[in-house]
């Protein structure tokens, strides 16, 4: 049964993404759902709700106002909060029962722009995808508005993007990342989407380069490509040695203006069984690199249920369409370990082989995100070491 | 049956408390969500929380089968899937639905009568968890309720146990509920929630009354009475000596039986709202929905002994109870109404509150001075119940207000910072 889920839980929806995306900002972000959407993201998928006020509402849609089409009610809650609030801008947000109905979320943004003076984005989330395709559209639309055409470009420059708690839960994620750039003498020009600010959105043209750091920040990369002819760079810092690598990488996109990406697979004879990397492609891809970096030396497959390019590939990486299909590979008998969200170890299959954990927030939400490793660093290098220890032992 | 919004403006909640938050299930059931995945994420976590994620799996719903009402034939499939992997099998399955499917409209009945069909030698029924519809005739729980208790069967025979309906903990032990209980020839109290095999659930059926706790529960006591001839009667937590000492009268009259003289109890309690007064002398208080399920009654009990209620925090109504007190305040009164989620009633709250706030809402929004932490008419692991419950309640708040409040602040977005 093709979306039959057993054993993990649903993932961070679209939604949640985008409203992680927009945390950092002073905006007003109202989710348009009867209330279960909204406590979703602020009791599951932000690690930063208990610590920070943020102004994510709820517009405690009704099926009356849902049946009858009362757009105007939605309208006049948002334009009232946003008179209270004065934020920099308005996101409204969409959820299954109004992608159901056909909602015009944009359209419904636009009325309360008109209405209150201050720009509104509307994201027409729908509950249904997952939270990079949110993430993504919250990059998009403020970059549509607020990124300036005419950024001069400022030497030796790096955007992160791509970057939110949902997938870099680890404590001073930007920090580590921010000194990894800026110890192979570069700058952070902006950060999409922690420690982030309008501004950043402002001059986000001027970097010389991008590093795409998940596949939300992918979409973001080659968007930035199409618009201001930067370069892009998909990878993960992930340990201090690959870390370096992705550096040089970085300089040499910023040299020759091509776009590269980190991870690609790595010839290794599959004599003892492989290994399975589950989560972002991404990430997965910069830690088969770190791994092999740190002396694994077995062939390793990424497997993700989020954003898939086949560009990134490896001719073994596989996008995974439900829980069934990661089942079956764990059950297939070609792989001896598996690396990815602590919660893969409920499949039975996954117990047979050997397992590291590595949270992510998408998956397993507050169980575990306080136990996610920050990629950069020592704590990652013992990960790594670790790793390559348990898994080219083949009767371990 | 009553369900309203306070107010009309859009909504902020505060981070949860960390409370563990039980899930009443029925034993050896399970529960397939048939849904968009991004409905089902706290459902799932909650159980995985609690260590109970074998009872619970997922069908995911995409736009295409939403278009083309296709899921309705993948729920079989689904259910033999899990058949083959669950160990022990379930006898019961229910299979929720959710807000979507208000516009989607399930033939629930005829879904039910062919998995039965398909699957004889199972039990199913469909439950719905659907917000979206609140404030239509049954709030989303209310079908939910109605769904764990659909699978009693009537009897022939009833014995002298009660459900109790509504609790999610058991009945503080000291309360002299249980006395008069005893005293009435009560042998046991039946709770979902305590319930360890599907035939223990099933002699719930046998019981001779249910006693409603809540009022969200209202329409499953009336269900019951209505298909398996189960009386029911109506004994929310009230903390009002008056209303308590009727509901207890009430009580015994449906069990058949004399009620004894509740004075003792009754000026138990009168007596500690009057030390509460005394204590408490001009202090102002804010109540609020999270700490008691019906804080209109109690602000107008508290108030009768003098106690300076400044504000009942609540987001809405939830019976016709608490709407008649809601209205009398209002009439009556000088105590502020304010919706407990209305992001504009929050920010007109200054910070530091110099007073007892009951209930952690009220304390974490305001920075009181002084705080009673009370969850739900729940204390110290038990639900309140009684004229204990007011006592208890009492000596809580004069406790409380013997130390200043350690609370973390909640921050209200768009809040600026002013003293009260």
């Amino acid at each position: 049964m093709a979306n039959l889920s057993i054993y993990l839980p649903p993932f961070s929806s679209d939604y949640s993404g985008a409203c992680s995306a927009l945390f950092d900002f002073h905006c007003l972000i109202a989710i348009n759902d009867a209330s279960c959407c909204t406590t979703n993201y602020i009791n599951y998928d932000e690690p930063r709700w208990k610590k920070h006020a943020k102004a994510t509402l709820c517009t405690e849609l009704r099926l009356m106002d849902a049946i009858l089409g009362d757009d105007q009610r939605v309208v006049r809650r948002i334009a009232e909060a946003a008179d209270a609030l004065k934020p920099d801008f308005i996101a409204v947000l969409g959820s299954p029962v109004p992608a159901l109905i056909g909602m015009d979320i944009p359209g419904v943004a636009l009325e309360v722009q008109e209405q209150c003076g201050i720009p509104a984005f509307g994201f027409s989330t729908t509950g249904f995808s997952y939270y990079d395709a949110g993430i993504g559209a919250a990059a998009k639309g403020l970059l549509d508005h607020f990124a300036s055409a005419d950024s001069a470009k400022r030497p030796g420059s790096v955007n992160l993007l791509g970057l939110t708690p949902l997938d870099y839960a680890g404590e001073d994620s930007v920090k580590t990342l921010t000194a990894c750039i800026e110890s192979a003498g570069m700058t952070v020009n902006a950060s999409l989407f922690m420690e982030s600010d309008l501004k950043q959105c402002q001059r986000i043209g001027a970097a010389e380069v991008n590093l795409a750091l998940t596949s939300a920040g992918l979409r973001t990369a080659k968007y930035l490509h199409n618009r201001f002819g930067t370069p892009w760079v998909a990878a993960a810092p992930i340990g201090t040695r690959y870390g370096e690598s992705v550096c040089r990488m970085l300089r040499q996109s910023m040299e020759d203006g091509q776009c590269r990406a980190g991870g690609g697979s790595m010839q290794a004879a599959d004599r003892h069984g492989r290994i399975l990397l589950a989560g972002d492609q991404v990430v997965m891809g910069s830690l088969r690199a770190a791994l092999w970096a740190a002396g694994l030396r077995l062939p390793m497959d990424v497997a993700t249920f989020f954003g898939f390019d086949p560009a990134l590939a490896s001719q073994e990486d596989v996008f995974l369409k439900c829980e069934r299909q990661l089942i079956e590979l764990l059950s297939s008998g070609r792989y001896c370990g598996v690396i990815g969200d602590t919660l893969l170890t409920k499949i039975p299959a996954a117990k047979e082989l050997q397992f590291l954990s590595l949270p992510h927030a998408a998956v397993s939400s507050c169980l575990y995100w306080d136990q996610t490793p920050v990629f950069d660093g020592l704590q990652m290098d013992r990960f790594l070491t670790g790793a390559v220890d348990i898994l080219s032992d083949p009767f371990s | 049956m009553l369900y309203k919004l306070l107010g009309d403006g859009l909504h902020y909640f505060p981070p949860e408390p960390e409370r563990k938050k039980t899930v009443l299930w029925i034993p050896e059931s399970h529960s397939l969500h048939v849904c968009p995945s991004a409905c089902g994420r706290r459902h799932a976590i909650g159980a995985l929380r609690n260590g109970e994620e074998d009872r619970i799996s997922f069908l995911y719903l995409s736009e295409a089968d939403v278009a083309s009402g296709d899921y309705e034939t993948s729920i079989a499939g689904a259910i033999e899937d899990l058949l083959a992997v669950l160990q022990p099998t379930p006898k019961i399955w229910i299979i929720y639905v959710n807000c979507i499917d208000d516009l989607l409209g399930t033939d629930g009945d005829a879904l039910i009568d062919s998995l039965r069909t398909r699957f004889p030698a199972y039990q199913f029924a469909l439950g719905r968890i659907n917000p979206i519809s609140s404030e239509q005739n049954l709030k989303s729980n209310v079908i939910k309720t109605n769904t764990l208790y659909s699978f009693l069967r009537k009897t022939d025979v009833h014995d002298r146990g009660v459900n109790i309906i509504g609790n999610f903990v058991d009945f503080d032990p000291e309360s002299e509920f249980h006395t008069l209980l005893s005293r009435w020839g009560v042998t046991q109290q039946r709770r979902l929630y305590a319930m360890r095999s599907l035939d223990e659930y099933m002699e719930m059926g046998q019981s001779c009354l249910n006693i409603v706790t809540r009022d969200v529960w209202e329409h499953s006591a009336q269900e019951l009475e209505e298909r398996l001839g189960i009386p029911y009667v109506m004994l929310s937590c009230s903390y009002d000596p008056e209303r308590i000492e009727r509901a207890y009268q009430e009580l015994a009259a449906k069990l058949g039986r004399p009620c004894p003289d509740l004075t003792q109890w009754q000026e138990s309690a009168v007596r500690e709202f009057r030390l509460t007064k005394e204590s408490l002398g001009d202090m102002p208080v804010i109540l609020d929905s999270s700490a008691v399920m019906a804080p209109f009654g109690l602000a107008r009990a508290m108030l009768r002994y003098g106690i300076n209620i400044r504000c009942v925090m609540a987001s809405r109504i939830v019976c016709e109870s608490e709407e008649a007190d809601f209205e009398w305040l209002k009439a009556n009164s000088d105590v502020e109404i304010v919706d407990s989620q209305g992001l504009s009633s929050l920010l007109g709250f200054a910070d530091g509150f110099p007073g007892l706030a009951v209930g952690n809402d009220a304390a974490g929004c305001t920075q009181a001075a002084y705080f009673a932490d009370i969850w739900h008419d729940e204390l110290d692991g038990s639900t309140l119940i009684g004229f204990e419950a007011a006592g208890k309640l009492m000596r809580l708040i004069r406790q409380s207000v013997k130390r200043p409040a350690s609370i973390e602040k909640r921050a209200i977005p768009g809040k600026k910072k002013r003293s009260g």
